[in-house]
């Protein structure tokens, strides 16, 4: 977690103090509202859902003198208050930017596989080659059905890479994110 | 929760107390996070592949489109998508072959014995068939060769090539220009003893540049033809070809089409 120059220790105490009369655990509770906005921020496509969720935090440190801690309101709630304003200023600087899909997507009738450039694909395969054998495997296979029959095949990939469904999605998601860095870079030197 | 609600959350048709909900669970409840990106992962497959109502599509346009990150991601999807079906397909191809021999005996296996004494006479025939088939095969290759090397040289006139009448035309459309999802198919029965292909190239291709085109059945390569100059036309650029009816038997082809400074482009096609 990176802290603001502006939270004084003071304030993080008093935060501490409202999640838990243990330090312990109310660093633990911490971590776990962190890992709550990380995983809102990411929900909601934003980049760097991290940053975010540490700009949050040190929003309601430093705010926390004004805050009313009486009441039973779950951290959450506080919490997602002060996130969903982050989250609109986050949007107000994407429009600023042009938000549009790549033409090269924008056919009449989508239909799979979609348009991609060949640049692309060769990238793709380059980038896949980096990751380790366990997630290029598992990244591949988890794309390879599509409908119905897709559906069956993820709960049988589950059962083979021994995780549920859901950590299925989180990992896919995840390497994903490794993916797009590579394949960023990649494309923009072919292009030059 | 039911998965449409989460859908229509994200697609923004959810009412705000209903949204906020969902918001603060996936803050509290990890498990509940990640499906919620399963929804998510199934929504944009089903925009790529087209499935979404005319409603959802427009509003996943507006409403879920609406920052970079989520741009890239349907974008790396659609990626993901085609790398992963096209090399299902490649494998699934040069496979069925080993899976028809594999269930062939797996069949002989739980049948009786006399079948399988009937199977062993059958392998001795194949054996000396075989044989026969190699004693004659130098022929069979050399006319395979003066035959490639036949159609070689007429595909080298592109004026021949665009000038013959009444053949029966392919045109192969790369995929990702294609309207509709299945692939180009001859008729065998129907055809001409000369096939013209017409093989659309993309926009930007450069058509000063010369290309290759390899023609596999299975992993078999049944033709090849180097140095072709594609031929501008009011659609697309295209290489021409003809190619005799003989070397189609059928089965599922691909065409490779290559140059030295472009990377690859597949096209597949099927002979009934």
């Amino acid at each position: 977690m990176r802290f603001n120059s502006e939270v004084t220790k003071e304030n993080f105490d008093r935060l501490l103090d409202w999640l838990s009369d243990d330090r312990g655990e109310a660093g633990v509770r911490f971590e776990k509202i962190r890992d709550g906005l990380i995983r809102f921020f990411r929900i909601k496509g934003c980049h760097e859902p991290e940053t975010l969720a540490d700009e949050t935090m040190n929003r309601v440190i430093r705010r926390i003198n004004g805050l009313d801690l009486t009441t039973n309101a779950r951290p959450a709630t506080i919490f997602y208050g002060f996130a969903s304003n982050v989250f609109l200023e986050y949007c107000r600087s994407e429009k600023k930017r042009t938000l549009q899909l790549s033409e090269e997507f924008e056919v009449e009738s989508p239909t799979v596989p979609v348009a991609t450039t060949d640049v692309a694909v060769e990238c793709l395969r380059e980038c896949l080659s980096n990751l380790n054998n366990l997630d290029g495997d598992l990244i591949i296979e988890y794309y390879s059905q599509e409908r119905q029959s897709k559906i069956n095949m993820r709960r049988q990939l589950a059962v083979q890479y021994d995780m549920t469904i859901g950590t299925l999605h989180t990992r896919i998601h995840r390497i994903k994110r490794i993916l797009r860095p590579c394949l960023e870079e990649c494309t923009r030197k072919e292009r030059l | 929760m039911p998965d449409l609600s989460l859908q229509k959350y994200l697609l923004g048709t959810l009412s705000k107390d209903k949204s906020t909900e969902i918001e603060l669970r996936v803050m509290e409840d990890e498990d509940f996070a990640a499906e919620l990106l399963g929804v998510e992962e199934d929504l944009i497959e089903a925009f790529l592949s087209g499935e979404l109502s005319e409603e959802d599509e427009a509003r996943f346009r507006t409403d879920y489109l609406i920052t970079n990150e989520r741009i890239k991601n349907v974008e790396m999807t659609g990626l993901l998508l085609r790398h992963s079906l096209e090399n299902v397909k490649l494998a699934e191809v040069s496979h069925s072959r080993t899976d028809e021999s594999s269930s062939v005996l797996q069949w002989f296996s739980l049948r009786m014995p006399g079948l399988r004494l009937a199977a062993a006479s059958l392998a001795v025939i194949a054996v000396v068939v075989t044989s026969l088939w190699f004693l004659s095969r130098p022929q069979a290759d050399n006319e395979l060769i003066a035959l490639q090397n036949r159609y070689e040289r007429l595909n080298q006139d592109p004026s021949a090539v665009s000038d013959a009448k009444g053949l029966s035309e392919i045109t192969l459309v790369p995929e990702t220009l294609r309207s509709a999802p299945s692939n180009a198919a001859l008729t065998s029965r129907e055809l001409t003893e000369d096939i013209r292909f017409q093989i659309a190239l993309r926009p930007q291709t450069d058509t000063s540049a010369s290309y290759d085109v390899t023609i596999y059945r299975d992993t078999t390569v049944v033709f090849r033809q180097s140095n072709i100059t594609p031929l501008s036309t009011s659609v697309l650029p295209e290489l021409r070809l003809i190619l005799p009816r003989q070397i189609f038997t059928s089965g599922n082809y691909r065409a490779v089409v290559t140059n030295s400074t472009a990377s690859e482009t597949v096209y597949y096609f099927t002979v009934k």
